[in-house]
Order: structure tokens, then C-alpha cells, then sequence
């Protein structure tokens, strides 16, 4: 069962979480139905026309010490069989099974630079002097580590099936990389790197977004991102390379 | 017949300062955990070397802790005006010498702004010293305009002044071991 | 004018003028939000200032000060003022049979500090740059390179920090040192547990804010770099002049470890009005008086050690993620006990309808939906879909507007004709109460869903961008006409409070048959309140005791 309006999910780990989410909202439900119909039925059986005299003591009995407790029975499973589980499954390194994709994403009012190691799967060094419209992220070329890596500008792309482990940073203030489907959202912090995983289970084409207040263009630090079938990706990256090469043969 | 207690008792203005202390300490508390916290988190920390000298911390010590012991403890002879006035003049003495020696390290540029180590030494030692000016002022102003009250609510007020003069000083130690002696 | 009812009364009337001005920011807020493309109407546009809104074109910079300052003008100005310093002021000496506060000047001296950082706070929207831009959480480094208006917002915070300071001193003095004899801690009246419970948390997490807020004016006006790390590069230049080392979540830590207790200063005030409103209108005592004493202070206890969940998501490890998510749900106990007895005090009732009363009963139901949302807050795992949506205003807004609001809108109907000695006009404050109701609801429900559809908070353009959000955006029109309107409905209750001041009914001393201290009290209470000082000889709420002849024994009664 999913909370209605939930955004629509596509990560392997997003059932997890939507289960939590789930959980709780269950919780909810019953306390609001059950405290909202004592409540009403209090006002209408104990107005003052149909109950002219008060009662000093009111009502006795163990029953409001048990619904106390049965609250936080209900907790306690919320919280140890579901959420704490999911959570710490999600701040955990990923489980080793294939290889791994790294990506680097580094935040900065109002754009996200991504950043692949390339076939090598080794990031090469970046400094801020070499930052430039064609080279956003300030990648060394000469290194022989940066030669293969792909920055590029609000745009990740993905394959499907694949374990993507993400360090996140930032250039200026806090940032919040949001992939919504993914149900990832972790915030960027400058002078930190924060890392996050996940494994796109379905195709599809959608939107980065900012969760994070970053200044006036926060609104509009959007990126796309898209899930494709390995094979796609790898088409993507091997384009990406002719690219790069064919950069480095200009003169 | 209106009876209006329009003071609060000696036991009431006690209170008060140690609740003011409470919420003090919780601010003290607040700078000094960012300092320690930025402190353990740097990959290095600048040295203090060179930087601050500690026999004049040493020596600032000695005025803040004079200023203490002249402070009167509920005593109730015109003595006290004298005590209470001496404890705010080298209270005011210790805030003169912190602001040469502000003034000394800013020509010297070692500003706020060259790193954390002096960033958070002027920010902790600087809300400290406006504590002791406030002291002095509340000094001042006890054997001013607010010497003329009952007896019992004089002595609890000296009382009060007299908390407050520990507390400082208590700070006082808490930077010096923070910023000197670790 | 240091009688705590006259500084009371200064607090409540500025603190109302300051509600009004957080509604104002607001209500430019909501159109942009319904209408991102256009222009405000001309007059207001005007208004606004072509540096703001150029054409009627709110720029996004300005729609940032909007949100900023509805956000710190609404808590650090109206509301908790409201609470705890109007209501504070003038009701704790009151029930507690004192003739005023421990220290009456200082009393009077934080109301001046209120007010001046009120002042400075809001002046900031005449500075280049305009008012703080930052959110009312002033994250670091955003705020530390934010224009201006940041200063003054800093400097405004910190006085209304030392004037809360000065007067949670006052309340808890005033409630250990003055209390009429007889009147032991277990008689006391909720409403003083309360207020007492929410000035020790004034009094213990402010200071914190305090601090960070000297380190953040050092990082703006001195160029340290406290909350500045190394290497930043802003705008594609590396920041110069800053030597870095700094740490950007030391600021959230300072800072929540305030927010987090102040939104129990928001709400504990709130439970002790509508505990005094709903016994005199049921006639009945409390359900369960010590348990709900049990849950304040336990509450205040735990919630010095909740502050990280809103933090979740900034990467702390397994232990710390797990304690914060854990001591969220403690805390969320004793809100379930308290909205627990309020309803069982209602059981075996003979109950009113009064406006107050229905103002009370409706703040249990709105309390419910904001705290149960706040549970899906409180587990990271689901955090993760929530933080930084609409979901999160939704949830905040349950408990502070119809939940807060409401019993303050009761807590004035109730104690009206003991500061005037005049009854208010009954249909007025029923038109008031059932149009605020379904307003307040038509603008909050919708969050929820919202938040749930991905859609961001902070929003200049109400996610005009995103795909995500194309569904939503015409539901801002509604939730903005339905913000108008209640708007238009807060009219019957000035209208009202106007006419009852002069033309109300004479109330006596004692309208509601009422048993708690200040209803002896003469309406309006005079200089130094009662006649002789009470003698407390029994409980807060001996209403409908077998035996009496009447259905109330008031405390001072032998
Ligand atoms: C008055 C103010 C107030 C109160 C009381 C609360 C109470 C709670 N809050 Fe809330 N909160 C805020 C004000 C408040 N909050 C604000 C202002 C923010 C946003 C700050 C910002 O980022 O700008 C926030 C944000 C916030 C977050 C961060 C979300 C995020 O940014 O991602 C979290 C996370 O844990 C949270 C949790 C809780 C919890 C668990 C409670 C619990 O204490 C609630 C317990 C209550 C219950 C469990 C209700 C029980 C009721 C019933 C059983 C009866 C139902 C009855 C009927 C229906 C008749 N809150
Ligand atoms: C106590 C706190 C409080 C209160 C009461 C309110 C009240 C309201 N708030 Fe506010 N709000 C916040 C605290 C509060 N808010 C905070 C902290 C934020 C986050 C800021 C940030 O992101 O940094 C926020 C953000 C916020 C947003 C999100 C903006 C965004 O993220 O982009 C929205 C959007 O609709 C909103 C709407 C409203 C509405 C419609 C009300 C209504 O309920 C208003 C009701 C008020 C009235 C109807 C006024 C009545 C006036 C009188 C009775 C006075 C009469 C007096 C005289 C004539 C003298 N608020
Ligand atoms: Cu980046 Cu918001
Ligand atoms: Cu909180």
C-alpha cells in the first residue's frame, strides 16, 4: 500500500522507504480515527443539553492507560522493524555486488556539475584555476587520470540495473541533491563530501532538484537526469570520449 | 486595603541571578562547544605561539579575581560603597587592558579574519570582557542610584553582584585553560 | 508602566501588530505562489517598491524576504510574544494570587528589547538589499554572504533573545517566589505549569541561538570564517579575505538546539489555554492533572535533545541518526498524553459552546494533524521523501496557525472581560471562528498532498519549473483566495475586540463561574490585583464537586 499522492518511485531501495512511509501514515490513520472519534462523540453526548449536570470525576479505568501504551507499541514496531532498518540499510556503504558506478556531483548556485571518471574509474584532479565554460568542473586534462573524465553540466545520465554510488559536495552554500524518483535527497554541504547510492530499477527521463534554500536561483537549479538500459549508457560514454577526443586534436 | 509588595524578597533577587547564571552558562556553553567543536574538526589548528601572550593573561587574571575578593558579600557598612566601587574600577582596569591588547593585535594584524584560533579568541575573550564591563556598570550603579533600598534587599543585591563576579571569573578560567594551556 | 498587566497588554497589542505584519508578507508570498507570471495589482505593487517588484514582477530576491521574514516576524515576533509574553505577563501573577512580577522593571525593560529588535528586524526592508534573504534558519554559508538586511536580522534576534531571557527570569522567579499561600506546586493552574515549563526552555535553548548568532555578525562584519570552510568559490571567483577552516553545521546544530525547543514555546502556551478554557467550559476538572504535569516537564526535558531531526539529511552516521530519531519519538509521547486528557476532559462534561470554547476544541483536532505529521518527519526513512516539501509546512503550520493561533484567539475571548470587564459580541466571534476554521484548513490540507507529489518549500515560483509539480500549481489559487479570506474573517474579531471595549456588556468579576485565582479578582484587576491576598485552600478546578451547592469553588474559597 503507498500513500496516496506519493510521486512515483524507481529505485530499488525507494520500497523500503515508501514501506516506512506507508507504516507511519497507518499509525497516523488509526490514531486520528480512533482520538478523532472519542473526541466527537464526547462533544455530542456530553453538550451541555444533554448533559446538564457535570460529572466531577469523569471517566475511570484503565482504558486511557492502555491506548497510551498501545501508542507506543505501535512505535516501537514502526521504529524498530521498519524505519530504523531502512535507514540505516541506506546510510550504509551499498552491498558488494557488481562493480559499482562513481559519480561525483558538485553543487553550485544555480547548477549541478557532474562528474564521471571515465572508462579508467578514476577521478582525475580538478582546481578551481581551470574552471572555464567548457571545462566546468576544472578537470587537469594534462593528468593522465583526467584525460578520460566527462564533466558535464545539469545532466546525469544513468543505466538501469547498476549500483550508482554519488560524492556529493559543494562549491559555495548548502545545496540539496534531490533525485525524486530515486528517493535520494542528500544535502551538499561545502567543505564536506557526503556520499549517497542507489540503483535505478526502471527507465525513464526526469528532473533534478534542489532541496535546499541556496539563494535567488534556487528555484530554477534544475538538472535532468535520465535512467537507460546499460547498453545506452554506454553508448552515451563512449560518445562522450569521442567528444573528448576530438577536443584534444583541436588545436 | 491594597497591600502591594512592590519588591521582590532577598531570596527572590538571589533567584533571579542564579537563573540569569543558568542562562549565561548556557551561552558560554554554546561559544565554547563551537570552539572546541571547530577546534577538533581542523586537519590542523593554528599555534597560539607567539600569538597570545599568557603572562598577560596571567596578569588579567589577577585583576578579575582582585575585582572578586574586593566585591562585599552582605556586609552593610558604608565600607561597602568603597569595595563596591574599587571591584568596578579594576574591573573596568581588566577591560582597558583587554581593549590595548585587542588594539596591539589588530596592529600587530593579527585580526579576527587571519584564522580561527584568533577568530574565536577575540569573539569568546571580547563577549567575556562586555561581561565585566557589565559588571562594573552594575557595580557603578549599586553604589549609585541603587544604594538607597532596604538593608535586606542591598545585601541581596551585593549578593547577586557577588555570583555574577564568580561566574566571570569562572568563565575567565575556562578560556584560559581553552585558549593558553591546551 | 511596569505593572505586569500593562506590559502584558504592550506585548499583546504589539505582538497582534506584528501578526498582522507577518500576515501582510504573507499574503504578497501567496500570490506570487498562485500567480508566478503576474504582476501583483498595482497598488500593492506600488507599495512594494520597483527595487522589489519592478512592474508588479516580484523578483525572486524579494520573494526570499518574504519567506524569511514571514517566518521570524510569525515566531520571534507575534506569536511566541503573544504566548508567552502577553499572555505570560498578564495571567501567571494572576493565578498564582501575586501582586506582579518578581522584577517588575525588568519586566518592562524586555518588553522594550522586544520591541526594538522587532523594529530593527523589520527596518532591515528599508537597508540596500533589502531584509534577510536566508529563510528564517539563516543557513550558513548562504547567510553569511547574504546582503545586509542579514545584520539586522541577526542583531534583532539577538535583542528579542535577551528580552526573552529577562522575562523567563521573571515568570520563574515569579512563580517560586510569589505564589498566595496555600497555593503548592501540585494546585497550580496548567496554564502556570505551562508558562513555567516554557520559560525554563526560553531561559536554556536561546542563548545557544545567541551564540551563533555573535559568530555569524563576526563572520559578516569581522571576516572570520566560523561557519566558512576552506576553498569556497562563489559565482566561479574564490571567496577572498576569508581564511576558512569553518564548519557550515555548526550553525545548524546552534541553531536547532534553539528551534527545535522554541516550537514547544510555541505550542506549551497553547496547552495551558486550552486546558483553563475547556474546564470552565465543560465544568469539569482536569483528566488526569498530574500526568499532564508529568508530560510538560518531561517534554521540556527531552526536547533539549531532539534538534538534529531536522538534520537528517545533512549525513550523520548510524549512532547519532539513530538517537535523534528515537528521542523524536519519546518526545512525541507526552503530546499524545496531553491532547489525550484535554479530549478525556470532555468526558462526563456538561459542555458549552462558548466562542472560546469552541476556538479550544477545534486547537485538539488541528494539534492532532500537525503532530501526527510530524511523525514521518521524525524517521529519516521517510524524511527523505518529506524534507524540504510542502509536507513539512503543512505539518508546521497545523500546530502553529490553527493550532497556536486558535488558542490565542481563545485565550483572548476567554480572558476579555477580566482585562476590560466587558463581555465580547457572541456572533462576531462565532462568523470569526467557523470562517478562520475552514479557511485555515482549505490553505493547509492541500500542503500535504503536495508534499507527498515532491513538491519543494521555498519556491519562488511555486515549482513552476518542475514537472513534478504541474499538477499542483493551480491549487495555489485556491489556497491563496482561501488565505484572503482569512484574512476577511479576522475582521469580526478586531471589529468585535473594538466595540465590546467600549460597548460590551459588563461582565463582574466572574463571567465564566470560573475557579481559578484571577477570577476574583476584580475586572479589571487594579494596580496590584487583589484586595487581600488570596488563601489557596484546594485544587485549580474544583468544578462540580457532590455535595456543593454551587458547580464551581473557586481556589481562594475555604
Ligand atoms: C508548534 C510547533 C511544533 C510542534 C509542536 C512540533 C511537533 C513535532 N515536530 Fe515539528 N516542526 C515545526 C514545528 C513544530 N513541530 C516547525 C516550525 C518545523 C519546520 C522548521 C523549518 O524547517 O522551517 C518543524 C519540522 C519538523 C521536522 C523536520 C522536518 C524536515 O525538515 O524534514 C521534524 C522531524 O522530525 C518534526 C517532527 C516533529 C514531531 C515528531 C513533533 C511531535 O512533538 C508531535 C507529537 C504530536 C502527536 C504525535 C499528535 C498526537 C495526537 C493525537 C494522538 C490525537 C489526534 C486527535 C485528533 C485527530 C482529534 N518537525
Ligand atoms: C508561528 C508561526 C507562523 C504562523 C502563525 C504562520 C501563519 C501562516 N503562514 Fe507561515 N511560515 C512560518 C511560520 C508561521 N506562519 C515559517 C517559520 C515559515 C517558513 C519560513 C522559511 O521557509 O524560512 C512559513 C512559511 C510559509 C509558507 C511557505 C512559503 C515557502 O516555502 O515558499 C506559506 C505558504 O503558503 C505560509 C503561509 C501562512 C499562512 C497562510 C498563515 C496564516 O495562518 C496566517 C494567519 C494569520 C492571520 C489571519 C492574521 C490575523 C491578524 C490579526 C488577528 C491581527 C489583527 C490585529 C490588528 C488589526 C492590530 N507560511
Ligand atoms: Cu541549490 Cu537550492
Ligand atoms: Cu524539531
Amino acid at each position: 500500500m503507498t500513500v496516496p499522492y506519493l510521486m512515483e518511485s524507481a529505485s530499488e531501495h525507494a520500497a523500503a522507504l515508501d514501506g516506512v512511509l506507508a507504516a507511519i501514515h497507518w499509525h497516523m490513520l488509526v490514531l486520528a480515527l480512533g482520538w478523532g472519534a472519542l473526541f466527537l462523540y464526547a462533544l455530542i453526548r456530553f453538550r451541555r443539553r444533554a448533559h446538564p449536570v457535570a460529572d466531577h470525576r469523569g471517566l475511570r479505568g484503565p482504558w486511557p492507560a492502555l491506548a497510551i501504551a498501545a501508542v507506543i507499541v505501535g512505535d516501537v514496531v514502526v521504529l524498530a522493524a521498519s524505519a530504523l532498518p531502512a535507514w540505516i540499510a541506506r546510510i550504509s556503504p551499498p552491498p558488494p555486488r557488481s562493480a559499482p558506478l562513481a559519480i561525483r556531483v558538485i553543487g553550485e548556485q544555480f547548477a549541478w556539475n557532474v562528474h564521471y571518471p571515465g572508462p579508467d574509474g578514476v577521478f582525475g584532479p580538478t582546481s578551481a584555476a581551470r574552471i572555464s565554460a567548457s571545462n566546468p568542473l576544472g578537470i587537469d586534462r594534462a593528468d593522465p587520470r583526467g584525460r578520460d573524465d566527462v564533466g558535464v553540466l545539469n545532466v546525469l545520465v544513468l543505466p538501469v540495473g547498476r549500483t550508482v554510488v554519488i560524492e556529493l559536495g559543494s562549491r559555495d552554500v548548502v545545496h540539496a541533491f534531490t533525485l525524486p524518483q530515486m528517493r535520494v535527497k542528500q544535502d551538499m554541504v561545502p567543505g564536506m563530501t557526503t556520499r549517497t547510492w542507489f540503483t535505478p530499477v526502471r527507465e525513464g527521463r526526469w528532473e533534478i532538484v534542489c532541496s535546499q534554500l541556496c539563494g535567488l536561483g534556487h528555484y530554477r537549479m534544475k538538472g535532468e537526469y535520465a535512467a537507460v538500459p546499460d547498453a545506452e549508457w554506454r553508448a552515451w560514454m563512449e560518445n562522450e570520449q569521442r567528444l573528448l577526443s576530438a577536443a584534444r586534436d583541436r588545436p | 486595603m491594597t497591600t502591594i509588595a512592590t519588591h521582590a524578597s532577598a531570596s527572590t533577587v538571589r533567584l533571579g541571578m542564579w537563573l540569569f547564571l543558568a542562562s549565561e552558562a548556557m551561552l558560554f556553553g554554546s561559544l565554547v562547544s563551537g570552539y572546541a567543536l571547530l577546534r577538533a574538526g581542523a586537519p590542523a589548528w593554528p599555534s597560539s605561539e607567539g600569538v597570545l601572550n599568557l603572562w598577560l593573561a596571567l596578569g588579567q587574571t589577577l585583576l578579575l579575581a582582585a575585582a572578586t575578593l574586593t566585591s562585599p558579600r552582605g556586609l552593610a557598612s558604608t565600607a561597602v560603597r568603597g569595595r563596591l566601587l574599587a571591584g568596578g574600577a579594576l574591573a573596568l582596569v581588566f577591560v582597558c587592558v583587554k581593549v590595548v591588547e585587542y588594539g596591539a593585535k589588530l596592529d600587530a594584524n593579527l585580526t579576527p579574519a587571519a584564522n580561527l584560533l584568533l577568530a574565536s579568541w577575540f569573539t569568546l575573550t571580547g563577549v567575556h570582557a562586555a561581561h565585566v564591563a557589565g559588571g562594573a556598570l552594575a557595580a557603578a550603579w549599586l553604589a549609585g542610584p541603587g544604594w538607597n533600598v532596604a538593608e535586606g534587599r542591598r545585601s541581596a543585591r551585593l549578593d547577586a553582584l557577588g555570583l555574577y563576579w564568580l561566574f566571570v571569573d569562572a568563565v575567565w578560567l575556562v578560556l584560559l585553560v581553552g585558549f593558553y594551556l591546551v | 508602566m511596569t505593572d505586569h498587566k500593562a506590559v502584558g497588554l504592550l506585548y499583546g497589542v504589539t505582538a497582534l501588530v506584528f501578526l498582522l505584519v507577518g500576515f501582510l508578507l504573507m499574503l504578497v508570498m501567496r500570490w506570487q505562489l498562485a500567480w508566478p507570471t503576474t504582476p501583483l495589482p498595482p497598488a500593492i505593487a506600488a507599495w512594494m517598491g520597483e527595487a522589489n517588484a519592478p512592474g508588479g514582477y516580484v523578483l525572486p530576491e524579494f520573494y526570499n524576504q518574504l519567506v524569511a521574514m514571514h517566518g521570524s516576524v510569525m515566531i520571534f515576533l507575534a506569536v511566541v510574544p503573544l504566548a508567552a509574553g502577553a499572555f505570560g505577563n498578564y495571567l501567571v501573577p494572576l493565578q498564582i494570587g501575586a501582586p506582579d512580577m518578581a522584577f517588575p522593571r525588568l519586566n518592562a525593560a524586555s518588553y522594550w528589547l522586544y520591541l526594538a529588535g522587532g523594529l530593527v528586524m523589520l527596518a532591515s526592508f528599508f537597508v540596500p538589499g533589502g531584509a534577510a534573504n536566508s529563510g528564517w534558519t539563516s543557513y550558513p554559508p548562504l547567510a553569511v554572504l547574504a546582503t545586509r538586511g542579514q545584520d539586522f536580522w541577526l542583531a534583532g534576534i539577538f535583542l528579542v533573545g535577551v528580552s526573552s531571557t529577562l522575562n523567563a527570569i521573571n515568570v520563574l522567579a515569579t512563580v517560586v517566589g510569589l505564589r498566595a499561600p496555600g497555593l503548592t506546586l501540585m494546585r497550580l493552574p496548567f496554564f502556570v505549569w505551562a508558562q513555567t515549563i516554557t520559560a525554563l526552555l526560553l531561559l536554556l535553548a536561546f542563548p545557544s541561538l545567541q551564540a551563533a548568532a555573535v559568530f555569524q555578525l563576526m563572520d559578516r562584519l569581522a571576516g572570520t570564517s566560523f561557519f566558512l570552510p576552506t576553498g569556497l568559490i562563489v559565482g566561479g571567483v574564490p571567496l577572498e579575505g576569508f581564511s576558512g577552516g569553518g564548519s557550515p553545521l555548526l550553525w545548524q546544530h546552534l541553531f536547532w538546539f534553539l528551534a527545535h525547543p522554541e516550537v514547544y514555546v510555541l505550542i506549551l502556551p497553547a496547552f495551558g489555554i486550552a486546558a483553563e478554557v475547556l474546564t470552565a467550559n465543560t465544568r469539569r476538572p482536569l483528566w488526569g492533572y498530574r500526568a499532564m504535569v508529568a508530560s510538560v516537564v518531561f517534554m521540556g526535558g527531552m526536547s533539549l535533545v531532539v534538534w538534529a531531526h531536522h538534520m537528517f539529511l545533512t549525513g550523520m552516521g548510524v549512532v547519532l541518526s539513530t538517537f535523534f530519531q528515537v528521542t523524536t519519538m519519546i518526545i512525541s509521547i507526552p503530546s499524545v498524553v496531553l491532547i489525550t486528557t484535554l479530549i478525556l476532559t470532555l468526558w462526563g462534561g456538561s459542555i458549552r459552546f462558548t466562542v472560546p470554547m469552541l476556538f479550544a476544541l477545534a486547537f485538539i483536532p488541528m494539534f492532532g494533524i500537525g503532530g501526527l505529521t510530524g511523525l514521518p518527519l521524525g524517521l529519516a526513512a521517510s524524511d527523505v521523501a518529506l524534507h524540504d516539501t510542502y509536507y513539512v509546512v503543512g505539518h508546521f503550520h497545523y500546530l502553529v496557525a490553527p493550532g497556536t493561533l486558535f488558542a490565542i484567539f481563545a485565550g483572548i475571548y476567554h480572558w476579555f472581560p477580566k482585562i476590560t470587564g466587558r463581555r465580547t459580541i457572541g456572533w462576531l466571534g462565532h462568523v470569526h471562528f467557523w470562517g478562520s476554521l475552514a479557511t485555515m484548513n482549505a490553505v493547509f490540507l492541500p500542503m500535504f498532498a503536495m508534499g507527498l507529489m515532491g513538491v519543494n518549500r521555498r519556491l519562488y515560483d511555486a515549482g513552476l519549473q518542475y514537472a513534478h509539480a504541474q499538477p499542483t500549481l493551480e491549487w495555489n489559487a485556491f489556497m491563496t483566495w482561501s488565505a484572503v479570506a482569512l484574512g476577511l474573517f479576522q475582521l469580526p474579531f478586531v471589529v468585535n475586540l473594538a466595540v465590546s471595549l467600549r460597548r460590551g456588556v459588563p461582565a463582574g468579576d466572574n463571567p465564566w463561574e470560573a475557579t481559578t485565582l484571577e477570577w476574583s479578582a476584580p475586572s479589571p484587576p487594579p494596580h496590584g490585583n487583589f484586595e487581600r491576598t488570596p488563601q489557596v485552600a484546594r485544587g485549580p478546578y474544583d468544578y462540580s464537586v457532590p455535595g456543593e451547592a454551587r458547580d464551581f469553588a473557586p481556589q481562594g474559597q475555604p
